[in-house]
């Protein structure tokens, strides 16, 4: 009576260790040890196999020779008998071991094949274990366990020790599943405001910045009218780095009225003739909390060079508006600000050849002026940081 | 052991919990049923957040909440905190015994509230009690129900570890959903229309102008989840360019395609790029290899918003100088700016020349660059 109420609690804990798993994915590991332990397994492994590509992943291994798991990865999950077998005829989240799936020992022997004399024996897999976590068309993730032949097979009260973790397993992974799926979103929304060219800056509500992106970073880097110092902007002018300040701080309160909340400025400098033009403005408020769900702003400070040459890939103006290298290479300078007298002398030109170059591209384009290409080209997709 | 399988279903509910706050309330019904309570509250404060503050509640009335939303800090919340380490269940009994000496530690306004409502008993946990966080469960009973048995909070100390973890699994939850709602509102303010595919070609992300391109330009839409083209061959092009996103095999540089989607009524065809972009980790799950695809669109016809407003605090324009540069950027001439307004052409070009002066620069095509790369042309 004594033992089973010790059982209990470390059937608990474990289930807590499981839920652990969810969030830190490093702490199967601790999980599949226990899970061995109260299973009196030799070892254990989760495995995920994609049913369509029959690739199988183990993922995480506890007491296995790396070798081993290798040999299974490269050559024999894709003919493993006893996966075929359960996956055929035992129900998802009930465990069983090789001996309740098979008549007789014999049978399951020969089912197995190569598989049990050339990878079971070797590797001293004599007896298996397992439940399937999830079986279907698309994808097989399973818990299995093995024991050497000389542990002898598992009773049943210890197989039923895996089955009452099995639900627990499926919501962990459900729960894991849905950190990853966050996770990569994360990074799909980052990567694509990387690549975007005017500077970004993502302050939260305390006013920390959790946001940069490239742009921003070589802008602060570079120019002498703005920088960040342990976490806060500051401009060339202290009243400029006043002015910052307080329109962070107006952008992040919430108030439901947006519009006076956005605050544009230029940052002056000795050295720079353009002031460098800085917007602050309030963006989207998160509510989040358990149910009654409070406001949280994040700020936006948005900020360009606007002396810098802009980056425009020629070989999309090639591809999709059918313009030569010559007249790519003109329309780009044209956006960048040189005339077309400049590019003829950059390029040892006649001024005639590279006005009739960029009539040829206007023709393509079907614009008219020189600014209308700049505006083409600067609110394209075609500037683009790679 | 029929009590302790019971116990081990409550354990999955928690964390169902975790992800699912809905789910609070079945919990709080099953603890209250444990422990022989008449009801039951999660009690929720981020520190943090200062203002985030929530309630979980089973078989307590919503009046409840707002007059206990009105008192203030929770001194019985206090008394637990104060006397019981994290985790520890007990009831206020427990720990003040004399029923008078308890009413005095509450005070008056707190005291009204139980009598009000008809709780007599209060027992619970606190979980957590620091930066971050102040959390609890409170167990109530009314007067008719009699004090708890001896023992009756020992289920809520032993459920208190799964508790604890699922709030914090909850937190984690809520952090990268903040964080997630941030980039995209941050993307939502781009004026290049964007839209993120993940690897199996499903659309994840549209921002706001791309949405509106989709709507209303004749040379590109969105059908069921996939971008269709006016030509065939176009809508051809942008799927392979699609899979040549998305195939990790390939060099990233090897996986950019540029297109120009014709029709017939558009001079200038719609610019279009399709661009592989970040790739995630593996996991345990099909799909959690990842790698996108970010298209970008525009339309060169479209006017572009920029911030008269902006143009007058950070460069000290006029009111007139700031619409002449705005009509500037989006394409029209000197005289096409003096026709619109009714005034000489000679009017717009001496604006035009102190717009030049305050800006630092020579020319309209400068004039124009300035303008679009800058952080004033913005969607609210």
């Amino acid at each position: 009576m004594r033992s089973d109420a010790a059982l209990i609690r470390k059937m608990e804990q474990l289930i807590g260790e499981v839920y652990t798993a969810s969030y830190q994915p490093d702490h199967w590991r601790v999980v599949l040890r226990d899970v061995a332990e109260i299973t009196e397994s030799r070892s254990s492994v989760l495995m995920y196999r994609d049913n369509q590509l029959e690739i199988p992943s183990s993922t995480y291994y506890y007491n296995l020779k790396p070798e081993h798991i290798q040999d299974y990865l490269n050559y024999w999950g894709q003919y493993d008998p006893v996966f075929d077998l359960a996956a055929r005829t035992v129900p998802t989240g009930i465990a069983v071991a090789d001996h309740q799936m098979t008549p007789d020992r014999a049978t399951f022997e020969t089912i197995c094949g190569d598989y049990f004399t050339e990878f079971m024996v070797p590797h001293d897999n004599y007896h298996t274990a397992g439940a399937f976590l999830f079986n279907d068309d698309q994808r097989s993730t399973a818990v299995t366990l093995q024991r050497g032949k000389a542990a002898g097979p598992w009773n049943d009260e210890l197989i039923d020790r895996l089955t009452s973790l099995v639900p627990h397993f499926q919501r962990a992974l459900h729960i894991h599943r849905e950190f990853s799926r966050l996770r990569i979103r994360e990074q799909a929304l980052r990567a694509g405001l990387n690549q975007q060219l005017t500077g970004l800056i993502l302050f939260d509500h305390l006013l920390l910045p959790v946001y940069c992106n490239p742009v921003a970073e070589s802008i602060l880097g570079y120019h002498p009218a703005i920088s960040l110092r342990n976490d806060r902007l500051c401009a060339y002018r202290p009243e400029d780095t006043e002015i910052l300040h307080k329109a962070l701080l107006r952008a992040t309160q919430t108030t439901p009225d947006d519009s006076s909340r956005h605050t544009a400025l230029g940052l002056k400098h000795p050295d720079s003739f353009t002031p460098l033009p800085v917007m602050i403005l309030p963006i989207g408020e998160c509510s989040l909390h358990l149910p009654s769900g409070d406001g949280l702003a994040h700020a936006a400070v948005m900020f360009s060079d606007t002396e810098r040459n802009q980056p425009i890939v020629p070989e999309a103006l090639i591809t999709a508006y059918g313009l030569s290298a010559s007249e790519a290479r003109v329309a780009i300078a044209v956006v960048n600000g040189l005339s077309v007298n400049e590019i003829a002398e950059l390029h040892r030109l006649k001024s005639s050849t590279v006005k009739s170059q960029l009539l040829a591209v206007y023709r393509k384009l079907g614009i008219s002026r020189q600014a209308e290409l700049v505006k083409l080209l600067l609110t394209g997709p075609f500037r683009v940081n790679f | 052991m029929t009590q302790r399988q019971h116990d081990s279903d409550i354990i999955g509910d928690i964390y169902e919990a975790s992800y699912r706050p809905e789910h609070w309330q079945k919990v709080l019904h099953r603890i209250a049923d444990l422990t022989r309570s008449d009801s039951a509250a999660l009690l929720y404060h981020d520190n943090e957040l200062a203002a985030a503050n929530s309630l979980h509640a089973w078989n307590l009335p919503t009046r409840l909440w707002e007059d206990y939303a009105r008192i203030g800090p929770d001194p019985n919340f206090a008394l637990f905190a104060e006397s019981l380490p994290l985790g520890v269940a007990s009831t206020a009994q427990q720990i003040i015994p004399d029923r008078t000496e308890l009413e005095r530690y509450y005070g008056e306004t707190f005291t009204r509230l139980l009598v009000k409502h008809d709780i007599y008993y209060i027992g619970g946990v606190v979980l957590y009690n620091d930066a971050i966080r102040s959390v609890g469960v409170g167990l109530q009973r009314n007067q008719a129900s009699g004090p708890w048995p001896q023992d009756a909070m020992e289920p809520l100390t032993q459920l208190s570890p799964h508790i604890q973890r699922a709030l914090h699994i909850h937190k984690e939850f809520t952090r990268l959903r903040q964080r997630e709602q941030a980039l995209r509102a941050g993307l939502d303010k781009l004026l290049l229309g964007l839209v993120l595919f993940d690897d199996l070609l499903q659309p994840v992300y549209c921002n706001p102008i791309a949405e509106s391109i989709l709507n209303y330009h004749p040379a590109i839409r969105m059908q069921n989840d996939r971008l269709s083209a006016a030509r065939p061959e176009d809508t051809d092009a942008i799927r392979t360019a699609l899979y040549q996103a998305v195939s990790i095999g390939n060099e990233p540089g090897d996986r950019h395609t540029a297109l120009g989607l014709h029709h017939p009524d558009c001079p200038i065809p719609l610019p279009m790029m399709i661009t592989p972009i970040g790739e995630a980790g593996l996991g345990l799950q099909p799909g959690d290899i990842h790698a996108h695809a970010a298209v970008m669109f525009s339309d060169p016809e479209q006017n572009q918003p920029i911030v008269p407003e902006a143009l007058k605090t950070a460069y000290g324009l006029t009111a007139s100088e700031a619409q002449v540069a705005i009509a500037i950027a989006n394409g029209l001439s000197v005289n096409e700016i003096a026709q619109l307004h009714n005034i000489k052409p000679a009017t717009v070009k001496s604006q035009l020349l102190s717009i030049y002066r305050k800006l630092g620069i020579s020319r309209q095509a400068e004039l124009v660059k300035l303008l679009l790369t800058g952080p004033f042309r913005v969607n609210f």
